[in-house]
């Protein structure tokens, strides 16, 4: 994924809101977002030494090159032969279970996950009701009952770079800091048009019949996770790899491509769950 | 400008600390130059992975209270790999405000492990893009060595002929890693591979080590070395990305920018240091600087033209590969061993009647780049 200025073509991989060479003309809406679907192998490599983020080895790195002729790195643990051509047909899913291992920081996984389902965001023109009532200022006692303001800032600021309108009380979002009573429930809105997603921390998902359009942000410190959660949308961050397994040994997600058995993302249809 | 004293440690493994290598290089220098601590008006320090570690961030600072000095203009530099020849282009920019300047180049790797080093040093890579997916330098080496070998032909064996050419030039030198060890054909192509096709020995190895080099405007003795040119910039971080994964063209405008500034051309040049972090960098570098046509320096590797006694000597004190590759420290150390080589003073790789001699070091895979000719002074 990445964003291409449409005036001067200038290429962003990293995150921007507005182009930089031409944001003194104040053109809002310069970034197109490009989420590739296309990929061709161009070279790859074996990695057969462990380095402390990737411990598992060997693991293969390809080259791809995407539909718009940019290239890019993945991690695999599968053989990709040169001139493969690969889709990414997952994106187009109505169900999906998007995972994330973090390591170190939880924000970087939130980060990713909304990258990861990001096309469908930007397809559906979705509206989230962000459910306030678990939002806390971080603390280290509450950690294990309440999603953190950060998080929620992430995953709000992440929407934001796909273009949601966040507004709170009618007035434009900032940041959760400045939301003086938070425990107000559904104020905070992330706009556009169609469907309507809600986000939750676990904790607050009690009914077995929750709506299909919810999606569930669930936190890498809850290990119980029931059933019927699984037949909803679902963010999942964990730190536990052992979870992951579990996660895959069900049957409901399949290994991503590039990922292969070490589950460092998961992005897959439920299809097959119902 | 002039290059008027230079030290440097032995490279490798070394139970000296980093506070004792800054140490030894900064005396080895001042003393080399006939100077005081008091004579530099400004400190330079080049260092990657202090933070990291030695848990020392700020490490510049420490230069003063080594030497007990109140009042020292301390700089520090920072650029993965290329910060050394980062920090010589910038003492070379600030001789007009401070003169003479003394640039230290130290890191210390040797207290970790492999996969925290890895880890380390590939946080210079970009966070998002490359580290997440497992890019560790070694196997951004491996991709591109796959894609340049397929396109020009260039054989696994070729690869193993710069890596023995290195090492049968750093067996002779004191200073580096590899100094007394022989490395043959064999044991270079039986060596384990790391990122394939990259075997263990077309990759440089990690090491402890320190070069300190004082520069100044006013030529002192007959011994100063003059400084042609030298030139440093840095292009976008991330390794892949663009339409070409093979075009180097940011080689290509460093070299441009130094010759024009220099007013020499590449058949100007007798001896060059390029920036072997793998043994593919070398071959890539010298095509893309103008010293070989892209893709043919192939034939001058099999043809033993860049060996230290060939018609264009490349690393002839070892290279990264035979020296050892301590970060923040290797772009001085091809600036010091050029020094030596020009000054006659490199003795068992000592090449003849060197007058005009290249540096090249970067930082990640070509993104912090510096060049430097420096030339005998007549």
């Amino acid at each position: 994924m990445y964003k291409t200025c449409k005036k001067c073509k200038k290429i962003y991989w990293r995150n921007v809101k507005n182009c930089l060479k031409c944001k003194k003309q104040g053109l809002d809406n310069t970034l197109e977002l490009f989420i590739p679907k296309k990929f061709k192998v161009l070279g790859s490599t074996t990695v057969y030494i462990p380095s402390k983020e990737h411990m598992k080895v060997p693991y293969n790195i390809v080259l791809l090159k995407d539909e718009y002729s940019h290239t890019q790195i993945k991690k695999t643990f599968k053989n990709l032969k040169i001139g493969t051509i690969i889709y990414d047909r997952k994106v187009n899913s109505n169900n999906f279970i998007a995972c994330s291992k973090v390591k170190y920081i939880e924000e970087a996984g939130i980060k990713r996950l909304i990258k990861l389902v990001s096309s469908k965001i930007v397809r559906k023109n979705i509206s989230l009701e962000i459910d306030l009532s678990n939002c806390k200022q971080k603390a280290s006692y509450e950690l294990e009952y309440m999603m953190s303001f950060t998080s929620i800032n992430t995953i709000i600021t992440s929407l934001e770079d796909l273009k949601c309108k966040v507004s709170f009380a009618e007035n434009e979002f900032k940041d959760m800091i400045n939301i003086k009573y938070p425990k107000i429930k559904n104020l905070l809105k992330v706009e556009n048009k169609g469907l309507t997603f809600k986000i939750f921390s676990i904790n607050n998902i009690s009914t077995q019949k929750q709506k299909k359009n919810t999606i569930f942000f669930i936190d890498y410190r809850f290990y119980k996770v029931k059933n019927h959660i699984y037949k909803s949308n679902l963010l999942f961050i964990t730190s536990n790899i052992d979870l992951f397994r579990k996660f895959i040994k069900t049957g409901k997600v399949n290994e991503n491509l590039f990922y292969g058995e070490e589950p460092q993302i998961i992005f897959e249809e439920l299809k097959n769950y119902e | 400008m002039y290059i008027i004293g230079s030290s440097q440690t032995k490279f490798g493994n070394s139970e000296a600390g980093f506070d004792e290598m800054m140490y030894e290089v900064i005396e080895g220098s001042l003393s080399d130059a006939h100077i005081e601590p008091h004579d530099i008006e400004a400190f330079i320090l080049s260092n990657n992975l202090n933070y990291y570690t030695e848990n020392q961030s700020h490490s510049s600072a420490i230069i003063p209270s080594l030497l007990g000095i109140n009042n020292a203009t301390v700089f520090s530099s920072e650029a993965a790999c290329g910060a050394a020849g980062v920090a010589f282009t910038k003492a070379c920019n600030l001789l007009s405000s401070y003169d003479p300047i003394m640039i230290v180049g130290v890191e210390k790797m040797s207290n970790h492990s492999t996969s925290d080093m890895l880890y380390f040093v590939g946080t210079d890579s970009d966070r998002e893009l490359e580290q997440r997916e497992g890019l560790i330098f070694p196997a951004a080496g491996a991709l591109i060595a796959d894609l340049y070998m397929k396109k020009y032909k260039i054989t696994l064996k070729d690869l193993a002929l710069i890596s023995l050419k290195n090492h049968d030039n750093g067996k002779l030198n004191p200073y580096a890693q590899f100094y007394g060890k022989e490395v043959t054909l064999q044991m270079i192509e039986e060596s384990p591979v790391i990122c394939s096709p990259l075997r263990l020995f077309d990759c440089s190895a990690n090491s402890d080590g320190a070069v300190a080099v004082i520069i100044s405007n006013k030529y002192r003795r007959k011994s100063d070395i003059k400084i042609k040119a030298t030139y440093a910039t840095s292009f976008d971080l991330a390794t892949f990305g663009k339409e070409n994964p093979i075009d180097f063209s940011s080689i290509t405008y460093v070299a441009k920018q130094l010759f024009k500034k220099a007013g020499l051309k590449p058949k100007d040049i007798d001896i060059a240091e390029i920036h072997d972090g793998f043994s593919i960098m070398e071959m890539i570098i010298s095509e893309y600087i103008g010293f070989f046509e892209i893709g043919k320096s192939k034939y001058s590797v099999r043809n033993g033209e860049t060996t230290r006694k060939g018609k264009f000597p490349i690393n002839t004190t070892g290279g990264l590969k035979a020296c050892g590759h301590p970060l923040g420290a290797s772009g001085l150390r091809q600036i010091h061993d050029l020094k030596r080589q020009i000054q006659g003073k490199a003795g068992a790789n000592q090449v003849e009647n060197v007058n005009k001699a290249f540096a090249f070091n970067f930082g990640s895979i070509f993104k912090s780049i510096s060049a430097t000719i420096l030339e005998k002074n007549v």
